[in-house]
């Protein structure tokens, strides 16, 4: 597939990065393929100044940047942890919509937002929801529908949902997060507060209606809106290519005079450097924007179809031998591992060392065990309480027993 | 006779339906072309029909799509069948079946016409999906709808017999296939055979007492209703099958005998097709005793032990029946 990035290595920075030596820091970048987010100002060609995005990243301190790793592996093990399960114990209570490959996009982008931006995601929920920052053991409960878990063990996978975190509910239905991220966005103009609002869409986002209308109505309304898509290459089994002749969502957004930019979504620098653009614009009252992140999910589009991991921080996850998809396109895609590229570059700009990130490889692996003994440990649900969170502090009727009144 | 799955005979059910009218009909497939089964003929739907009567669109999840595009096919003559393989986004294709397809052969006094299988898949008791994924209440969506058919089978032979009545129907048809049916089988005839719209069945002869049901709550129904038989009760169970137009004398006739009907949905309580049974053999049959049994009117969970819970199984249908009984 052409999900390359052109000039992907053609970083120009003016000045020399802390610590580091130009050339040092040109090679790592170079190894990382940091750096390129590529904007087209769309229609408006008049905002030349935009063309490229600033390497924003320079900016975040060595704490952010080792962060975003712990991130990453935050995301990475907790897939994994629940892939391994769902793949080795019989009636495992827990399934996913795996987002392995995709950590770096979720992380680079969430790291360009203040922890109370608004966030709205879709069914591929795990990586938005932890690099938003939710509550892990929250989210470790929730994906095996336990009591404590974020949504009392009602939503699950798809849904995982931390309003804390400043998340408007993560979406099952593919369309809709684009008008319901631009509507937030519009309450916050109302507001007039500063808050953005980033919605993530995947391949076949963009062309829905909702798409459309979010992207056509957030430039009319000049509003504070992100419109991050996630495209990795497939919706569920069909190729980009036999979904839409359109080859860039870019190009729809811009029709309608959106800000856009394409970013290599493997590198969670690349995609924090055209969201904070983005997010910076947002802020300045200059509109909504539209990244088109490229990437690739390792998984089937469900659950853990040709997988045979053997757990979390065993080799990288995938899935082989799905009829829609070549193997040798999967490996293409595991050498281009956003953890790999954003953990080399650390290493090459000094910021910690080869054992130092292993030092933190096994610290968050036994923050994910914790979580996941926590909810091993947390109750199921009771039964009635499906009766609760239908209206705001009401528990509504039974209806299956003969006693209920019929009122 | 020979044994079937439930969607091979669905499509023998379109490909003889279309070999009998032998007129273009546009298949938009969610899935595959092809359905095979044991001891049957290979049905290959784009071998049988590609370049003559029918054009095959495979094509990627799209509803809006899927929908608008057959209506409009069907608006300029070209008979269309609709198989719609994914539950959750029923309500995109709500709009242009029940604003255009029910109602411009009124609004146009009866010249533009929508001979369309709207075929939507409802998950129903897909467990741990949670609230969009796993619903069932669009059985009362499509049959509060005017203008437009809405079907329900239950059984094999059903499925392939209101098929073929569906497909032949110059009236938009929305065809619920209910998602724990299709790894059912059952000896079916080979030859063409139509089960008409509009008519229920008495599945199970009684006269202590009525239980109408359809689709995913007939499994339920008829295995308490074994359990009530057991105890020497002997209750009557209509399969509805067409929840719209609705056979309201089938089911006051059986009321009529056993002055006690008790209704069985999988959808939630609030207007489940029970509510319609009931409103109208209220008005015909006076004096019966009348009982609903539906889902409460949450969302289905995404735990399992509430999703269990929250559906309808043969105990609830049991307990309900000894409830109007005593």
């Amino acid at each position: 597939m052409a999900d390359d990035i052109k000039n992907s290595e053609n970083i120009q920075t003016e000045k020399p990065q802390k610590g580091l030596t130009r050339r040092s820091f040109i090679k790592g970048a170079a190894a990382a393929g940091v750096g390129l987010a590529a904007i087209s100002s769309g229609l408006n060609n008049l905002a030349k100044a935009d063309s490229w995005a600033r390497f924003h990243a320079d900016d975040l301190t060595e704490e952010e940047l080792i962060e975003m790793y712990d991130q990453m592996l935050r995301i990475r093990y907790y897939e994994e942890t629940v892939a391994y399960r769902q793949s080795s114990i019989p009636g495992y209570r827990g399934y996913g919509h795996f987002a392995c490959g995709q950590e770096g996009l979720a992380v680079g982008a969430s790291t360009a937002l203040r922890p109370d931006d608004w966030m709205q995601g879709n069914h591929r929920s795990h990586h938005h929801a932890i690099a938003k920052g939710a509550d892990l053991k929250g989210l470790a409960a929730e994906i095996q529908f336990k009591a404590d878990g974020t949504n009392a063990g009602k939503g699950g996978s798809m849904h995982l949902m931390e309003r804390a975190a400043y998340m408007l509910g993560e979406d099952g239905i593919v369309g809709p997060g684009g008008v319901l991220g631009a509507g937030a966005a519009l309450a916050q103009k109302a507001l007039g507060n500063d808050k953005v609002v980033l919605t993530y869409g995947g391949d076949s986002h963009f062309y829905t209606p909702y798409g459309y209308i979010a992207m056509h109505n957030s430039v009319k309304y000049n509003l504070p809106f992100i419109y991050l898509i996630e495209r990795n290459g497939y919706q569920i089994a069909h190729h980009w290519d036999a979904q839409t002749h359109v080859d860039s969502s870019t190009k729809v957004a811009a029709s309608v005079g959106m800000h856009t930019a394409t970013v290599d979504g493997q590198s969670a620098l690349a995609v924090y450097n055209a969201t904070k653009e983005a997010v910076d614009r947002a802020r300045e009252g200059k509109g909504p924007t539209l990244i088109e992140a490229r990437t690739y999910r390792y998984f089937d589009h469900f659950g853990v179809g040709g997988y045979r991991g053997e757990g979390p921080g065993k080799g990288k996850p995938a899935a082989f031998g799905l009829p829609y998809r070549p193997d040798r396109e999967v490996r293409h895609w595991l050498q281009k591992d956003p953890l790999d590229i954003h953990k080399s570059t650390l290493i090459e700009w000094e910021i910690f060392t080869e054992e130092e990130a292993e030092e933190h490889e096994r610290k968050i692996l036994a923050e994910i065990e914790e979580a996941f003994q926590f909810a091993d440990d947390s109750p199921v649900p009771d039964e009635e309480d499906a009766l609760l969170h239908v209206f705001v502090d009401e528990r509504i009727p039974a209806r299956q027993l003969p006693e209920t009144s019929p009122l | 006779m020979t044994t079937k799955s439930w969607r091979y005979a669905q499509y023998e059910g379109i490909v003889q339906a279309m070999r009998e009218l032998g007129e273009d009909t546009l298949v938009f497939q969610g899935g595959p072309a092809s359905q095979s089964f044991p001891n049957n003929p290979t049905i290959d739907l784009r071998e049988e029909f590609q370049g003559s009567e029918g054009i095959d669109a495979y094509t990627h999840i799209d509803e809006i799509w899927y929908t608008g595009a057959a209506l409009g096919a069907a608006l300029s003559g070209v008979r269309a069948i609709n198989y719609q393989s994914l539950y959750m986004a029923n309500a995109y294709m709500f709009h242009l079946i029940g604003q255009h397809a029910g109602k411009l052969p009124h609004m146009t006094g009866g010249q533009a016409l929508a001979p369309i299988v709207f075929i939507l898949h409802i998950s129903g008791q897909s467990e741990g999906m949670a609230g969009q994924h796993s619903d069932y209440e669009c059985d009362t969506w499509y049959m509060s709808l005017p203008g437009v058919k809405t079907i329900i089978p239950s059984t094999v032979y059903d499925a392939k017999g209101l098929m073929v009545s569906a497909v032949k129907t110059d009236d938009p048809v929305v065809y619920l296939d209910y998602g724990r049916f299709p790894g059912m089988t059952e000896d079916i005839p080979d030859d063409y055979y139509e089960v008409p719209i509009g008519e229920a069945v008495v599945r199970k002869e009684g006269n202590d007492l009525t239980i109408v049901s359809s689709g995913g709550g007939m499994p339920p129904a008829l295995e308490a209703a074994d359990r009530l038989e057991e105890e020497g009760i002997n209750a009557e169970v209509i399969d509805l099958r067409t929840l719209h137009p609705m056979d309201g004398e089938t089911i006051a006739d059986s009321v009529e005998k056993t002055g006690k009907l008790l209704t069985v949905d999988q959808s939630t309580y609030c207007l489940c097709p029970g509510s319609e049974v009931i409103a109208r053999v209220a008005q015909a049959v006076p004096g019966a005793r009348f009982k609903k049994l539906a889902r409460p009117d949450a969302p289905p969970s995404g735990a399992l032990e509430q999703f269990r819970w929250q559906i309808i199984d043969a105990e609830n249908v049991y307990d309900n029946a000894k409830y109007i009984l005593s």
